[in-house]
């Protein structure tokens, strides 16, 4: 069979940083009731820079509705506010999850970017805690 | 209880190089004569030798055939990552990786090679990316 190269030089090889996947995020970010008793709050819980592809999401939270457990959360971007994780119930009793939104799925960052964290739905009775939120992916 | 050391030395650390994973691949474009006949095939990453595969991710960038699949491997395997897979009837993504390809172990620097399983109608871009780890 012949074959036609439709990638361009140079390919990434198997040494050095090139396309070595990297984590970012943070554990036990704090999130204050003002956070959680409303939905127009956004929380920048860090930075990713241009360049970084999405792969993976894991996130954590400590039980921050002590009222009827109300609570969910979008992750996401200004560009897309729910667009790697959506009404995501993490903080509703401390659980956690790995479910990244298809949208998030190998989605680059084509600048440097803050992931930011809302209320979908606000908590019923607002407890301060922490979220863990990492997200695994690499550099274009 | 007698313990018999199966491994070898020196193992993987925690820093460096080995066993960190990494991710080929990217977007490339696919003229309609890469779409429209079987016999062709396009080379859309080369992996070094010694990346083993753990995962894969496709996606069209526009509808490439409503009856479109594709095979996606190497010279020795046309479908040992792909094998006749429908993602270029959609733009829709897959990440179901071939059982043949799961843990794979290039034992040479290898071309990944997209073929046409049954052929498609029309140009478009393609993003293939393989994630897995130097052995």
């Amino acid at each position: 069979m012949p074959f036609r190269i439709g990638y361009r030089q140079p390919a990434a090889g198997g040494q050095g940083f090139s396309r070595t996947k990297k984590v970012m995020g943070a554990a036990n970010i704090p999130l204050a009731v003002a956070d959680l008793n409303q939905t127009t709050n956004q929380v920048a819980l860090f930075r990713v820079p241009a360049g970084f592809i999405v792969t993976n999401v894991f996130a954590s939270a400590s039980d921050m509705d002590s009222g009827v457990a109300a609570l969910t959360f979008n992750i996401g971007d200004a560009g897309d506010p729910d667009r790697l994780m959506a009404a995501s119930a993490v903080g509703q009793a401390g659980t956690s999850s790995t479910t990244l939104a298809a949208t998030g799925l190998y989605y680059e960052y084509t600048a440097d970017t803050d992931i930011l964290l809302a209320c979908q739905a606000a908590a019923a009775t607002a407890v301060a805690g922490t979220i863990t939120l990492y997200l695994e992916g690499f550099m274009k | 209880m007698a313990v018999r050391v199966a491994y070898r030395q020196p193992q993987t650390g925690g820093q460096g190089f080995s066993r960190t994973k990494k991710v080929f691949g990217g977007r490339v474009s696919l003229a309609l004569t890469d779409v429209n006949q079987t016999a062709n095939g396009v080379s859309v990453c080369r992996v070094p030798a010694g990346f083993t595969l753990t995962g894969l991710y496709a996606v069209a960038a526009s509808i490439l055939g409503a009856a479109m699949t594709i095979n996606l491997g190497d010279t020795g395997s046309a479908t040992r990552l792909l094998s006749a897979s429908t993602f270029g009837q959609s733009t829709t993504a897959t990440t179901a990786l071939a059982a043949t390809g799961s843990y794979y172990t290039y034992p040479v620097d290898t071309e990944i090679i997209l073929q046409p399983q049954a052929a498609g109608t029309a140009a478009g871009d393609v993003t293939i990316y393989l994630e897995g780890f130097m052995a």
